[in-house]
């Protein structure tokens, strides 16, 4: 108990160390703007856009996140104001898989069970076959959230569908009921997270455990935070582009969009709407495409 | 005279006093002999094994099974749903076949609802074989939604378990305190289990007036329980989005060919129990021949919902659910899909129709068969559909495009079979195997001189 | 391995051009002015150079000014794709009528010049209730099949609950006939 109080403790430190640190640099920042001072810290990363403009990108953005667990009750409400979204560019993936390896990382994950796939899809015999990056669509009409019988997996205000892994009993059903085989499963004793001492969250989904179900969840402790999640920032050609729908906006980082005029100007569609699961996640045509398809290295294809 | 009698005798109502009915079907209670002892002893290992096999489970996790994502149900479910199909037979034989006034069934009744008792208790013990996180099975209680199918199931497999355990505790009251009254060398636990377990009945006619009146309310109410115990089983897979599931068909489907499997199992055990029990005069060669006409009657019924949930999608060949179909009349599966539709179900229809075979070492093979047949169409059922996702599988594990059951999942299956079979062996031995009481009243009422 | 090169050589190319304006900035300010007319929204922006403290230099004429509605995670870009100023220094944008704001149709406008050969990286912002007001979202979710179980569908609770109710009675009224029938 005490050992726990004292945790718990240097946690309160370090948070009000973080936060008073936080504020401290907001306000240098915004003492240094006044003066009109170019304030830019540590290194720059050089990256190209997929038209071709080259963008600057401060290191620190890209820097590995530190997770901030909310509690249950938080997490099971979502964020107020937010109706976050997804729009993937079909035309712009090359397979690059560089939103698996990011979100392996982020979320302490083992190759067998990726929250991203990228799928080979060939709509018809004559047409090219392209690339589909494909994680939970997070529906409105989620058939996983209906059919679990204790609540573990829940829609938020904020269109997340999460998973609570210490209330979930392992039945999969939730696994069966998903058209888009969006889930994994914890079948062995996951890979332990190392120096990882936060509690656990469903916004965070760290650590996983043994037995429980687990998929792609928008990153929610980011957001809460007003950060992409590291799959949208870690692509190289800038497929997937993120927001929130009632601003109206979406980002792949460096450019952005009104997600109504992108949705409506290259007819966007959502992967087998007529199931009625009423996914939250957009599709762009693979038309105009920025590389020509090629064979990646899949394994069983 | 002579005529009556046959005639009685045909139907399993033999025509002898009720000392010697009480003394026939009562005999084997009592010290356990050499064989039954044997058989005991190798449902034991059985079990130990499946327990063995469970232990490791439980401490590596569901990683030991074949199952992975994609292919996330495995054996333990088409078991359950087996078992779940087996336990309709309680409601069949005493409940539609007493209320459709076919006598000759009576001496059926308690067989099947020690089975369906036994099917229900392995069915409930499997969906939590199949669980992750059995540790947390009262979150299905603290918890629960009851948004939610399985939900639905487990309240329904509570309230089947009950509806069963009372049809055969309240038909056994009269049998129980005759064992009470009538055995003499029993140990002294025996005896005060029976005395408990009579609930203080002494035979009088307002507590068999009363029975009767708790036999058929308790009759009627187990259809509507059953059915539903299955239809909402089929609605486990009904009510998600994967082709080969994503059908109406379903509830009717499943409960059809609960019914089918049912008889069969039946007629297993009519063999078995006549067999070890000595029982030739009351079941007779025509119990076989009804049973087999029931199981044909049946197995054309299914055979029909089988035709409505394949003709449709075969027709149409809609996109994966058509790759579906392909999978299982040519495919990788087709020879167990075609093993179990021809071996499992056409065959038995034409050998059963032929009156001369409807004896009971034919009758026994078939329903063999049939069971054998209705296990593997379960497999058919939940893996083949789970391995027809909308989206393609890709960049995944070799192993994750099969399923080929490990030893443990064929090891705690077999327990899971095993233990069916001790509840129904262990039942058998303490309690009379035929309704002693109805079996008296049945002759009385053909004869009435006998009161 | 074009590509590659190809990249490399932009982004050597892009190390250039940022090592060339931050060579030569020179502090500039912009103004902004908000006005509404006959229903449309107007952004007039002003860019000026600074003259030592004071803001009011010289205003910068045929220079691009980027217009940008914040979000969330970024900028939303507004107007047309390049927005250069006339020879006052003066550019005019029409504020896109069906924006969102928060709640109270807040939106925060900046106007910034960036990347560009002789100014300084500069911006302003201004807030103003421009936005179409967020329709406060109702927290809690209305009943529904994928709602919490305290939220499921009023027909369903009262289904399930009157077949549980229906199947159970009978049950306890049976087991009430057994405990009668041993007290006879």
């Amino acid at each position: 108990m005490e050992k726990h109080n004292s945790s718990l403790s240097e946690r309160r430190n370090f948070l009000k160390l973080f936060a008073a640190g936080g504020i401290g640099a907001i306000a240098l920042k915004n003492i240094l703007s006044f003066f009109n001072v170019k304030f830019e810290s540590g290194e720059k990363i050089t990256a190209l856009t997929p038209d071709g403009k080259l963008v600057s990108v401060l290191k620190s953005q890209v820097e590995t996140h530190v997770h901030h667990p909310v509690t249950q009750k938080v997490a099971r409400e979502g964020i107020p104001g937010k109706k976050f979204v997804l729009v993937v560019d079909l035309a712009r993936c090359r397979n690059a898989r560089k939103c698996i390896e990011a979100c392996e990382e982020h979320h302490h994950l083992t190759p067998d069970r990726p929250f991203i796939k990228v799928l080979k899809v060939q709509d018809n015999p004559r047409s090219s076959p392209y690339w589909m990056p494909k994680k939970c669509f997070q529906c409105d009409n989620p058939p996983c959230v209906k059919v679990c019988p204790v609540g573990a997996t829940f829609k938020r205000s904020d269109n997340i569908v999460l998973i609570d892994n210490e209330r979930c009993i392992g039945c999969r059903f939730c696994m069966a009921a998903c058209p888009y085989s969006a889930r994994v499963f914890n079948w062995g004793e996951p890979k332990p997270v190392e120096n990882y001492h936060e509690p656990y969250s469903p916004e965070t989904s760290v650590p996983s455990r043994k037995g429980t179900v687990e998929k792609c969840d928008f990153c929610p402790d980011m957001l809460r935070e007003n950060k992409l999640p590291p799959c949208i920032t870690s692509c190289p050609n800038g497929v997937l582009f993120f927001g929130n729908a009632l601003e109206d906006s979406v980002t792949n980082g460096s450019e952005t969009f009104r997600l109504s005029k992108l949705l409506r100007d290259k007819a966007g569609y959502r992967y087998m709407d007529d199931l009625g699961t009423q996914p939250n996640v957009y599709y762009l045509p693979p038309v105009d495409r920025l590389f020509p398809f090629k064979e990646g290295d899949q394994p069983n294809s | 005279m002579d005529n009556i009698i046959t005639k009685l005798e045909n139907i399993g109502v033999p025509v002898k006093d009720d000392d010697r009915i009480e003394n026939d079907l009562m005999k084997h209670i009592g010290a356990p002999g050499r064989g039954i002892k044997f058989w005991v002893f190798v449902l034991l290992i059985v079990i130990l094994i499946g327990a063995f096999a469970y232990y490791r489970q439980l401490r590596y996790g569901l990683i030991v099974t074949a199952m992975r994502d994609y292919t996330s149900w495995g054996i333990y479910i088409s078991n359950f749903v087996f078992f779940v199909a087996v336990s309709l037979v309680g409601s069949l034989v005493s409940s539609i076949l007493r209320l459709s006034k076919a006598t000759w069934a009576i001496p059926l009744n308690r067989i099947s609802e020690i089975i369906a008792v036994a099917a229900i208790i392995c069915a409930s013990v499997t969906i939590i074989i199949d669980m992750g996180r059995p540790d947390r099975f009262f979150n299905i209680f603290i918890y629960g939604r009851i948004q939610s199918p399985i939900i639905w199931d487990v309240i329904i497999i509570g309230t089947y378990l009950v509806i069963s355990l009372l049809l055969l505790f309240v038909s056994l009251l009269p049998d129980i305190a005759a064992c009470r009254d009538k055995l003499r060398d029993i140990p002294k636990w025996q005896r005060r289990f029976y005395t408990y377990f009579a609930f203080n009945w002494k035979n009088k006619p307002v507590q068999f007036e009363s029975l009767k009146k708790i036999t058929a309310i308790l009759g009627i109410m187990v259809i509507p329980v059953a059915f539903a115990i299955h239809t909402i089983t089929s609605w486990l897979f009904a009510t998600t989005w994967r082709p080969g599931w994503d059908s109406t068909n379903l509830g009717p489907y499943f409960v059809s060919g609960a019914f089918m499997v049912g008889t069969a199992i039946i007629i297993v055990a009519m063999y078995f129990i006549r067999k070890y029990l000595k029982l030739n005069e009351y079941i007779t060669d025509r119990h076989f021949d009804n049973m087999s006409k029931l199981l044909v009657l049946l197995s054309l019924v299914y055979l029909y919902f089988n035709i409505n949930e394949y003709l449709g999608p075969s027709f149409k060949m809609v996109g994966v659910e058509g790759e579906h179909i392909t999978e299982l009349f040519l495919g990788s599966y087709a020879p167990l899909y075609w093993f179990v539709q021809i071996v499992g179900l056409i065959l038995p229809i034409i050998i059963l129709v032929i009156t001369p075979l409807r004896k009971p070492l034919p009758a026994l093979i078939v329903s063999f068969l049939v069971i054998i047949g209705a296990w593997l169409k379960r497999f058919l059922i939940v893996i083949p559909s789970l391995q027809h996702p909308y989206l393609p599988i890709q960049d995944v594990d070799e192993s994750y495009l099969h399923y080929n059951p490990t030893w443990e999942e064929w090891a705690i299956t077999a327990a899971t079979f095993a233990g069916a079979l001790l509840i129904v062996t262990i039942l058998i031995k303490i309690f009379p195997v035929l309704p002693i009481w109805e079996i008296k009243e049945e002759r009385k009422a053909y004869k009435p001189e006998f009161k | 391995m074009n590509t590659i090169k190809f990249c490399m050589f932009l982004a050597c190319l892009a190390v250039f051009i940022s090592l060339k304006a931050q060579a030569e900035n020179i502090p500039a300010t912009i103004e902004i002015k908000l006005s509404e007319e006959d229903g449309k929204k107007n952004i007039t922006a002003t860019a000026y150079e600074s003259a030592g403290d004071s803001i009011s230099g010289n205003p910068i004429p045929e220079i691009d000014l980027y217009f940008y509605v914040e979000r969330s995670f970024s900028l939303l870009p507004i107007g047309d794709v390049f927005n250069t100023t006339d020879e006052n220094g003066e550019v005019t944008v029409e504020f896109p009528a069906d924006l969102p704001g928060d709640t109270a149709g807040n939106v925060r406008i900046i106007v910034k010049i960036q990347d560009s050969d002789t100014y300084m990286n500069t911006e302003v912002a201004k807030t103003i209730n421009w936005g179409i007001p967020l329709n406060s979202i109702k927290t809690g979710n209305g009943r529904s099949l994928w709602a919490a179980g305290a939220n499921a569908p009023i027909t369903l609770l009262l289904l399930v609950n009157s077949l549980i109710a229906a199947a159970w009675g009978l049950i306890f009224f049976i087991l009430f006939k057994i405990y009668k029938i041993s007290k006879m």
